[in-house]
């Protein structure tokens, strides 16, 4: 049974987690020399004098000690502030209510072909092991391993965009309820860039789960009872190799949510991995906290949901 | 006798590997009467379990019977298409394993379980779940509906292999054949099922195969019996014949090794020095001879099966000369 | 050593010999080509580092730009004139340099604190379990990309954010085994007989855990090279003017319509790299399963 304390136990825990996260955060952005003052301001800054650049320090609070500073922000965010802007004035809730659907839609769409392509390959490979069958999909398996996704990003835009002229990325980014055509055109090449690199650890798990599945008792007693071999494939084999498979499918999930940064870079989609990236390069801090104390917040959401899927699908697990 | 029930000629068992193939049941026969009680006894490694295997032709690769032939009231096994021996599997000769715990699908329940032994071959689902449910009562499960709903690890070791067993007899099969099914399960418990098998088959004059390494578990439950060593059959006879004038030395070993504190005669827990051979170990001549006391220079030369009182035995040393 | 370890020591479990596992390792198809693949690739790499490559790396020619492929540029040229090949090779000397440093911190930080986390009790496994829980929370580029903005760019500070992200790989992956070490005969007995921790740890049960480190190396080797390539691609690795095959896709990108021989080098020597080191993992992790002993 999922006990209330349960729950208490595991919420309690993401939160210590989570506060760890803010303070490496916070910590990690002051590590580098030269404030956001200095950093935001640029060339100006040099031509300040320091009473000026205190000032400016001052009225950002950005003078105070650090604990007290982080305390401030951690107070901030629980009151739904997350911060603005410093270049375009626009809260941080906002960029991220707008950019968190994108890379939410682009993770379900990678997701969904991850595993329509690893699942189905995976099952392939653990029909005939060591096989030339099973050898051919490990080697598509492989190859999606080990093609870095800018690397495959990069070929497929070019080719597309420069030899077939075919290029829905470059135009401005459609939202799926203002034009659903365009918007999955350009959502097209990205999530087969990601659902390609997810396909392989998909299908990695997928064949040692059945393979470990299929030697089992059961599945003798299955065929001994005369139960049908598609009935035995899918009813005995499969759903007891559904537990790691999930697992897996909802751990590569929450990476996509932050680990989609280079892919969203290369199409130019405007998801929160992007968020991250410009924030960063353009050194605004009030910016980078808050959207990565964002993506901590949604994998460990995504992991306990997974988590959660687990043992509905186990009845074994939930007495435990 | 063309009118047995189950006829096994000359049986072979291999396992096959990228090394060389290696025999482990090395052409046995084996008769059934129907309605007859059978108890196969063996070790571990004799080979009595793949032989029941490949009777319902549930052997997979590397395992394969390469020789032989197994005949049920006539229709020869072996010949069947995948298809045809589907619809044998769990209706007309039926299996219950040695551990319930691991045999049944741990994501399904019970009632489920029993439900899909004839579901598999037509049975419609209100009518298989109704005859379901009966046949757990016949199993002597406590409060069967509730059981039915119940998953595998929701229940104990006895309830678990009655449900295995409810799933064999659920479609009336005319072979059913355990496979030491009480091995895995508490002596008291132990006593329970092997109980209650024999008042099912009596009921329903089924042909039961029982397969044991414990001799002491069929004294009671079996009209007869087959040894098995080393993936031959060394001896087969009548039940009271095996335990009161046993024709083999193992067969008497055997016999010997059961605890029994009253017997001052002998130590209260005999062994039987040494270990069954591997199948790689390919012994010379008679596969019991490293181990036999009576072995004599003839035993260098296989036995063969021969007629001895009202059964057979393979052995060339007579029993009024052992020792 | 004392006579009571020399007495005990002959009921300790053996780890494999190295012939044997290399044998092994060269009978399956994936360690085979994972040996030579990552052979290569470190060769050209070992080549780059010492300085023999055809061209300087560095230098540009301005009269030689933009040629395709020939017999005086294997590869071709960029648009700076400089040889694609001997880029490229250099661009392996500094994925590697990268990668064996992020691999040797994570590796030995982790080790450390998996070995002791799983060893000792809830004192220290407390603390280490929130830590990794942590860095746990975040997605591993994401983190690395965070880790490597925030200090000066260089090659180092670049090694160190990969390393981060895997010591907390390494400590989960070696705390498990450590755990159900500790309850082994041999260790109990070892405890017992009064032999120091340390000694413990060190002589007796890390070698027991070695064969699960090595094939962890492996694999972080290649996401460790995989990581610095997108992180050079997005600007933020190993500052220029020193070649990084990440940088050169990125460079390439934009050439790829007139001049497509600029991506295929590091592109192709990117995926050779990254395939010879999953290979060679997975060819590490069966040959030294013990349960495969038979097969050879």
């Amino acid at each position: 049974m999922i006990t209330s304390k349960r729950i208490a136990r595991t919420v309690a825990e993401a939160t210590v987690t989570l506060l760890g996260v803010a303070v490496l955060v916070f910590v990690m952005l002051r590590v580098l020399p030269g404030d956001q003052i200095t950093a935001s301001l640029g060339i100006e800054a040099g031509m300040m004098t320091e009473a000026q650049l205190d000032a400016l320090r001052a009225y950002y609070g950005i003078d105070q000690p650090l604990v007290v500073q982080f305390l401030g922000w951690l107070t901030e965010v629980a009151s739904g502030n997350l911060g603005f802007s410093q270049r375009t004035g626009q809260s941080v809730l906002e960029m991220t209510a707008s950019s968190l659907p994108v890379t939410l839609e682009l993770a379900i769409l990678a997701t969904l072909l991850g595993v329509l392509l690893g699942v189905p390959l995976g099952m392939l490979s653990a029909s005939r092991p060591n096989s030339r069958r099973d050898g051919g999909a490990q080697l598509i398996g492989l190859a999606a391993l080990s093609i870095p996704s800018f690397l495959l990003g990069a070929l497929l835009l070019t080719l597309l965009a420069r030899i077939l002229r075919y290029n829905p990325n470059a135009m401005g980014f459609a939202r799926p309820l203002e034009d659903l055509g365009l918007n999955l055109q350009q959502m097209m090449l990205p999530a087969i860039v990601l659902g390609f690199a997810l396909a392989a650890p998909i299908m990695r798990t997928t064949r040692s789960a059945i393979l470990e599945v299929k030697s089992q008792d059961f599945v003798r007693t299955a065929i001994g009872k005369g139960v049908s071999p598609l009935r035995v494939q899918v009813r005995h084999v499969l759903h007891n190799s559904l537990v790691p498979i999930v697992t897996m499918t909802g751990i590569q999930f929450g990476y996509l949510l932050g680990g989609a940064v280079v892919v969203e870079q290369i199409f130019s989609v405007p998801g929160i991995g992007r968020q991250f990236l410009i924030g960063m390069q353009q050194k605004e801090y009030a910016v980078v906290q808050s959207t990565v104390l964002v993506i901590a917040l949604l994998f460990l959401i995504v992991n306990l949901l997974t988590d959660l899927l687990y043992r509905i699908i186990d009845p074994r697990v939930r007495t435990g | 006798m063309s009118d047995n029930l189950l006829e096994i000629e000359g049986m072979v068992v291999t396992l096959r590997s990228r090394r060389g193939d290696q025999e482990i049941v090395h052409g046995i026969d084996l008769r059934v009467q129907p309605g007859e009680t059978l108890g196969v006894v063996g070790e571990s490694g004799s080979g009595k379990t793949l032989t029941m295997l490949s009777v319902m032709r549930l052997l997979s690769p590397p395992l394969e019977m390469t020789h032989g032939s197994v005949h049920l009231e006539g229709l020869d096994l072996t010949a069947l298409s995948e298809a045809e021996m589907r619809e044998l599997r769990g209706s007309r000769v039926a299996m219950v394993y040695q551990d319930p715990m691991t045999s049944l699908n741990p994501l399904m329940r019970i009632g489920d379980q029993v439900v899909e032994a004839m579901t598999a071959h037509g049975v419609p689902k209100d009518e298989a779940w109704q005859r379901a449910l009966a046949t757990l009562a016949r199993v002597e499960m406590p409060d069967p509906e509730r059981m039915a709903k119940a998953y595998p690890h929701e229940l104990s070791g006895g309830m678990r292999q009655r449900a295995l067993i409810a799933t064999a007899l659920t479609m009336d099969p005319t072979l059913l054949i355990a496979d030491e099914p009480t091995t895995a399960l508490d002596v008291t418990i132990q006593r329970q099922i092997l109980a209650l098998v024999k008042h099912l088959s009596a009921e329903s004059r089924m042909t039961t195969i029982w397969v044991t390494h414990d001799l002491g578990v069929i004294a009671r439950l079996v009209d007869r019996v087959m040894v098995m060593y080393g993936g031959y059959v060394v001896e087969d006879a009548p039940v009271d014949q095996i335990f009161h004038a046993p024709q083999h030395p193992y067969t008497k070993r055997l016999l010997e090794s059961l605890p029994n504190p009253t017997d001052d005669s002998r130590p209260p827990l005999a062994q039987i020095p040494g270990r069954p051979p591997l199948p790689s170990e390919n012994i010379e001549g008679c596969p019991f001879r490293p181990r036999c006391d009576e072995a004599r220079d003839a035993c260098m030369t296989r036995p063969e099966l021969e007629p001895r009182e009202a059964g057979r035995a393979a052995c060339w040393v007579p029993v009024d000369e052992w020792r | 050593m004392t006579t009571n370890e020399a007495a005990w020591l002959a009921v300790e479990e053996a780890p494999p010999e190295r012939e044997r596992l290399w044998r092994r390792l060269m009978a399956s198809r994936s360690g085979r080509w994972g040996v030579i693949l990552t052979a290569v690739v470190l060769g050209l790499g070992l080549l780059a580092a010492i300085g023999a490559t055809p061209y300087d790396p560095i230098s540009q020619r301005p009269i030689d730009r933009m040629q395709g492929p020939s017999a005086a540029y294997l590869f071709g040229t960029d648009q700076f004139g400089r040889d694609i090949l001997s880029r490229s090779m250099a661009g392996v000397a500094t994925s590697l340099q990268v990668a064996i440093v992020a691999v040797i911190i994570s590796a030995v930080l982790g080790t450390t604190f998996g070995i002791l986390s799983g060893f000792f009790g809830s004192r220290v496994r407390g603390p280490v379990n929130a830590l990794t829980n942590i860095l746990f929370a975040f997605p591993p580029l994401l983190l690395a990309l965070a880790l490597a903005s925030v200090a000066t760019r260089n090659w180092f500070t670049v090694a160190v954010a990969i390393a981060i992200v895997y010591i907390p790989i390494f400590v989960r992956v070696t705390r498990a085994p450590v755990l159900s070490l500790r309850e082994a005969d041999f260790i109990k007995a070892a405890r017992v007989l009064g032999f120091p921790s340390q000694r413990i740890l060190f002589r007796h049960l890390l070698p027991n855990i070695m064969p699960i480190v090595i094939v962890q190396v492996t694999l972080s080797m290649s996401w460790a090279v995989l990581t610095a390539a997108a992180l050079s691609y997005l600007g933020l690795g190993t500052p220029p003017p020193t070649p990084a095959l990440g940088s050169m896709v990125f460079e390439a990108k934009n050439l790829v319509a007139i001049a497509p021989w600029t991506m295929v080098a590091p592109g192709l020597v990117l995926i050779m790299f990254i395939v010879g080191l999953n290979l060679l993992g997975d060819g590490l992790r069966d040959a030294l399963d013990p349960r495969n002993e038979s097969h050879s």
